[in-house]
């Protein structure tokens, strides 16, 4: 079974422990694609620890952020990281948390995964190339 | 029929059926149309709205890529000359630097049938088939449309009520618009450059 007593004990929060509270500092895998369903499984298995170690009641509380920078790219959606140069090109001038809030989130995800996919140019003519299958 | 330019805050009737331009236009980043084709294809997914897409669509597509990632590799533009001939000579370097390119509207209305879309592919029974080739010549000699474009209008009145293309072609149409509820709604080109955020 998990616990985070040791973990707690040697960063010296006694005197939390004391008033019945526990910190715990999450940071997400930099390595790793951020996947919600997993964030919350993170969540449940350390307030579960805690519940079973008798040391506190209190729900941890940790969050996960929406748009957050690794390595110097963003998290568009889970598991779609992009440079800010292709963000800009791709989504600069468009209101995607719109978007994310008017989607169910897995129609996000495929939504801005595709779109604008292809880097394209200003000179680029989507009528006329599309119109060559006719000639 | 109905013939109008596309506005933001337009009501899509169900079903919508999609030129191959417009899939183009939401795939490929940076031209004048991307901006309208994201806004409008958010739209439509936020709606809801069964979605119509034709084997021609998708085949459009593939063809359209193709060229764009010889324009790319020569530094052309888009209206440079493009036929089977030069596609043979480039096909090897197409697909060894841009090979992915060639299925991305595939995949993205693949992608977006997964994740629920109500999305349907047509002509898909014979007597739709039958009915189309039917009609395509009657618009291509009406409306001097190309083969192609009349099929895509033969099939967008067969099964949609909302047919939305960039194609100013399907402007002729509005000298004698043929009977029945299809709407097309054309996607025009930006008169400037548009800075601020759309929804």
């Amino acid at each position: 079974m998990s616990t985070i007593t040791p973990i707690a004990s040697t960063r010296g929060i006694n005197q939390e422990l004391a008033e019945n509270k526990v910190t715990v500092e999450i940071k997400p895998d930099e390595e790793k694609a951020h996947v919600s369903a997993i964030w919350e499984q993170v969540q449940e298995i350390l307030n579960q620890s805690l519940i079973n170690s008798g040391i506190t009641k209190q729900r941890v509380e940790t969050t996960e952020p929406e748009k957050e920078q690794t390595s110097g790219k963003i998290l568009v959606a889970p598991g779609i990281p992009m440079g800010n140069k292709e963000y800009e090109e791709r989504f600069g001038n468009i209101d995607l948390e719109y978007y994310r809030k008017q989607m169910p989130p897995e129609l996000f995800k495929v939504f801005v995964r595709h779109a604008g996919s292809i880097p394209g140019k200003p000179k680029v003519d989507v009528v006329e190339l599309t119109s060559d299958f006719e000639v | 029929m109905e013939y109008t330019d596309w506005q933001p805050t337009m009501t899509i009737q169900s079903p919508v059926y999609l030129d191959a331009n417009v899939l183009v236009g939401t795939t490929v980043s940076n031209h004048p149309l991307y901006q309208s084709c994201v806004k409008l294809t958010a739209a439509i997914l936020i709606a809801g709205v069964n979605v119509v897409i034709s084997v021609l669509s998708l085949d459009e597509a593939m063809w359209a890529i193709a060229k764009l990632s010889y324009c790319q590799l020569t530094n052309n533009p888009s209206k440079t000359h493009w036929n089977k001939k030069i596609y043979e000579k480039w096909c090897d370097q197409i697909f060894e630097n841009h090979g992915s390119w060639i299925t991305a509207v595939y995949e993205m209305v693949k992608d977006w049938k997964n994740a629920g879309v109500d999305i349907d592919f047509a002509p898909s029974i014979d007597s739709e088939y039958g009915e189309v080739i039917a009609k395509a010549p009657d618009y291509m000699r009406q409306f001097r449309l190309t083969p192609a474009d009349a099929f895509h209008l033969a099939i967008a009145e067969k099964r949609a009520k909302t047919f939305i293309t960039a194609d100013s072609d399907f402007s002729k149409l509005q000298r004698n618009l043929p009977s029945g509820d299809l709407t097309i709604i054309h996607l025009p080109k930006p008169l400037h450059h548009e800075n601020s955020p759309a929804r």
